[in-house]
């Protein structure tokens, strides 16, 4: 037994200490200290709509269609959004989630879905397999009270009515994101609101997704038909809902990607919590157009943002503890923290490493835990959604976002990410290493 | 009474009269297949070049295909390498396409390439063609696909005829058509749903008959001829 312990010590001993001369990417906080202040963006001159909207028709199995009302919401501010959204709801309630938790800060949203679902209205939910068992009872409580549960490799983020009112982006319903302002010690999000006929391209996806776990429920196409003769009330802007449901094929969030990657010019920003490029063609252009003189940015993850939702959840009992009369637990619970915190440090490093090779890319490692993913292009085209730029996970989960045309959301959107560069630092690949 | 009148609206707004129609013949000089899709009001030109071109899917719904890789070709061509498996025998059959793509138009030329890979092992030679037109609101889609098979030899033993392989190997690529045409006709919504469908629907039984008759006939004769009209009220 002694031996065993000996030897498990030293395989952690020497595990550890593996990559320890490694410089982890954000393991500083930015030298200028943290900026609350969003920069002025001036009103870009040049437009290109018009030649990217025409290789996103190309592309995708989706059309472009014009949204009445599109706002961005940051953080803790999409709470009364969402319960708007709910409470306007009539026919239709339809939530696609990565996780849904119920606790004191979703209690009110967790009864405005039960009252719902009480008035006939259609209340529907869809979370992530792996996820809803950390959220059973949760679950087995909304479906009580006749919300309708389905449980599939979902990664996509969005609520929609049948008002025409569609909410996406990257948050779950959990109450680490309706409690973080981006600055806390909690995550940095960013969430759309659009109405218009685009969220019946919203419907078909969630449709979609609900019959491949519940194919006998084939009446639920009847309720997709039924929004293909959504009046369109127009609108200045103009969005596509973009799905990537790998279990069909249709890689549209992809597709988009690559089409607004293809024709942008000037600048491309994007974030996310990973990133992945293997052998993704999206990452060769932009390898090959960083070198060309785009601008290419990337405002990521490094040590000090730790393990995302893991990350927030270690925070939290570390608190607790420290409040109880458990504290002397809390360095402990501090230590697996920042060991975990290492570990993924490490596998950013990797995946940075190979998008920076051969490129002029930039990547930005955030000061706190960044959860938005977006990616901005030129003038006024944007993509929210709850997509990683991953090559191996566009195959596996399905996805979803929202591709905007829209000048006034863009430089909203681009002051935003540039006050996240701001409180990010830069990552340098150190060759030789240097400790941190 | 307003439920029911939107029903009737949208009922009156995506009704047509959806239907599928082919023609296939075999011989000693090869064999032509022809189909004809029409598809149901309000179904995108999109959806439908979409499924179409989407070899996920096909993987999905055809127990042989079992996966399609497209890489594009400097010119505007592309390669289509197809895996394919039959009789527990893995194949790649490599083709060379060219897609023709306009707002209201899509149309995609094949040919296999049998001096590479495993093509020229069961084809002499083969090729497609696709076309699909919108209007008012309509999709119609025309198919034809032609080739010549060599005989399946063991050793040197021929175990199927030239005649015999092209009549399961038409048989195989109506049933991915059908499910095809059924998915689509689904609101490109569930494979599940469609492949449900598919197996309860005329298409179905009318590919069972084709095999059973084309086997027995092209034993026979040598030559086979079918046609056969679908029309699905929505």
């Amino acid at each position: 037994m002694k031996k065993l312990i000996l030897l498990f010590c030293i395989v952690l001993i020497t595990g550890c200490s593996k990559n320890l001369n490694v410089h982890l990417p954000g393991a500083d906080l930015p030298s200028g200290g943290i900026n609350k202040t969003l920069p002025v963006i001036n009103k870009n001159q040049t437009d290109i709509s018009a030649t990217m909207e025409s290789a996103l028709s190309k592309e995708l199995e989706a059309k472009l269609t014009p949204v009445s009302q599109l706002t961005l919401y940051q953080n803790k501010d999409t709470w009364l959004p969402l319960m708007s959204l709910i409470n306007n709801a009539h026919d239709f309630l339809y939530l696609n989630f990565l996780s849904f938790t119920c606790d004191e800060r979703t209690e009110e949203m967790v009864k405005a879905l039960e009252k719902k679902a009480g008035e006939k209205v259609d209340v529907r939910l869809i979370v992530n397999k792996g996820f809803s068992l950390l959220s059973g009872k949760c679950l087995k409580r909304l479906q009580k009270s006749g919300v309708k549960i389905a449980k599939v490799k979902t990664h996509s983020s969005y609520i929609i009515n049948d008002k025409q009112e569609l909410m996406i982006g990257s948050q779950s319903i959990a109450r680490m994101f309706f409690n973080a302002d981006g600055f806390n010690s909690l995550d940095r999000d960013m969430m759309i609101y659009a109405k218009g006929v685009v969220v019946s391209e919203a419907v078909r996806d969630f449709v979609s997704t609900w019959l491949e776990q519940n194919p006998d429920e084939k009446e639920l196409q009847n309720v997709f038909l039924k929004t293909k003769n959504w009046k369109d009330e127009g609108g200045k802007a103009r969005c596509v809902f973009v799905s990537q449901r790998p279990w069909l094929g249709m890689r549209d969030y992809e597709k988009a990607i690559l089409a607004a990657v293809k024709s942008n010019e000037r600048e491309v920003l994007f974030s996310g919590v990973k990133v992945n490029p293997r052998d993704s063609e999206i990452a060769d252009v932009l390898k090959t157009k960083s070198l060309n003189g785009m601008n290419v940015d990337y405002i990521g993850n490094g040590y000090l943002s730790g393990d995302g939702e893991l990350a927030m959840v270690f925070d939290e009992w570390i608190n607790k503890l420290e409040q109880s009369s458990f504290s002397f637990v809390a360095p402990a619970v501090m230590g697996i923290k920042l060991w975990d915190n290492r570990r993924v440090a490490l596998e950013n490093k990797k995946q940075y490493d190979r998008l920076k090779g051969k490129s002029a890319i930039n990547i930005w490692t955030y000061f706190n835990f960044i959860h938005h993913k977006v990616w901005l292009f030129d003038s006024p085209a944007f993509l929210i959604g709850s997509a990683n730029f991953d090559d191996e996970k566009f195959s596996e989960v399905s996805d979803a976002g929202l591709f905007c045309f829209d000048s006034s959301v863009h430089i909203q959107l681009k002051a935003e990410l540039f006050r996240d560069k701001q409180n990010s630092v830069r990552y340098v690949v150190k060759k030789g290493g240097v400790k941190k | 009474m307003n439920k029911l009148l939107l029903t009737f609206f949208i009922l009156m707004s995506t009704s047509s009269y959806a239907s599928l129609n082919y023609d296939v013949k075999v011989d000693s000089r090869g064999y032509l297949l022809k189909i004809d899709m029409v598809f149901s009001r309000g179904i995108e030109l999109k959806r439908v070049r979409g499924a179409l071109k989407n070899g996920e899917l096909l993987s999905k719904m055809s127990p042989n295909v079992v996966s399609v890789t497209n890489s594009e070709l400097p010119d505007g061509k592309y390669k289509s390498l197809m895996l394919v498996r039959s009789f527990g025998i893995y194949s790649r059959l490599l083709s060379q396409c060219v897609d023709r793509n306009d707002t209201d138009s899509w149309s995609r030329s094949c040919s296999l390439q049998t001096r590479e890979l495993d093509g020229g092992k069961y084809m002499m030679w083969k090729g497609d063609e696709v076309t699909c037109n919108e209007k008012d609101r309509i999709v119609t889609c025309h198919f034809e696909i032609k080739g010549q098979a060599r005989p399946l030899k063991i050793l040197g033993l021929q175990i199927v005829s030239a005649e015999l392989f092209s009549v399961k190997a038409k048989v195989q690529a109506l049933a991915n058509f059908f499910k095809l045409y059924t998915f689509i006709e689904g609101q490109s919504l569930s494979v599940k749903v469609a492949m449900a469908d598919f197996t309860k629907s005329a298409l179905k039984t009318e590919l069972d008959l084709l095999e059973k008759e084309g086997t027995a006939t092209v034993k026979g004769k040598g030559v086979f001829e079918r046609s056969f009209s679908f029309k699905d009220a929505q």
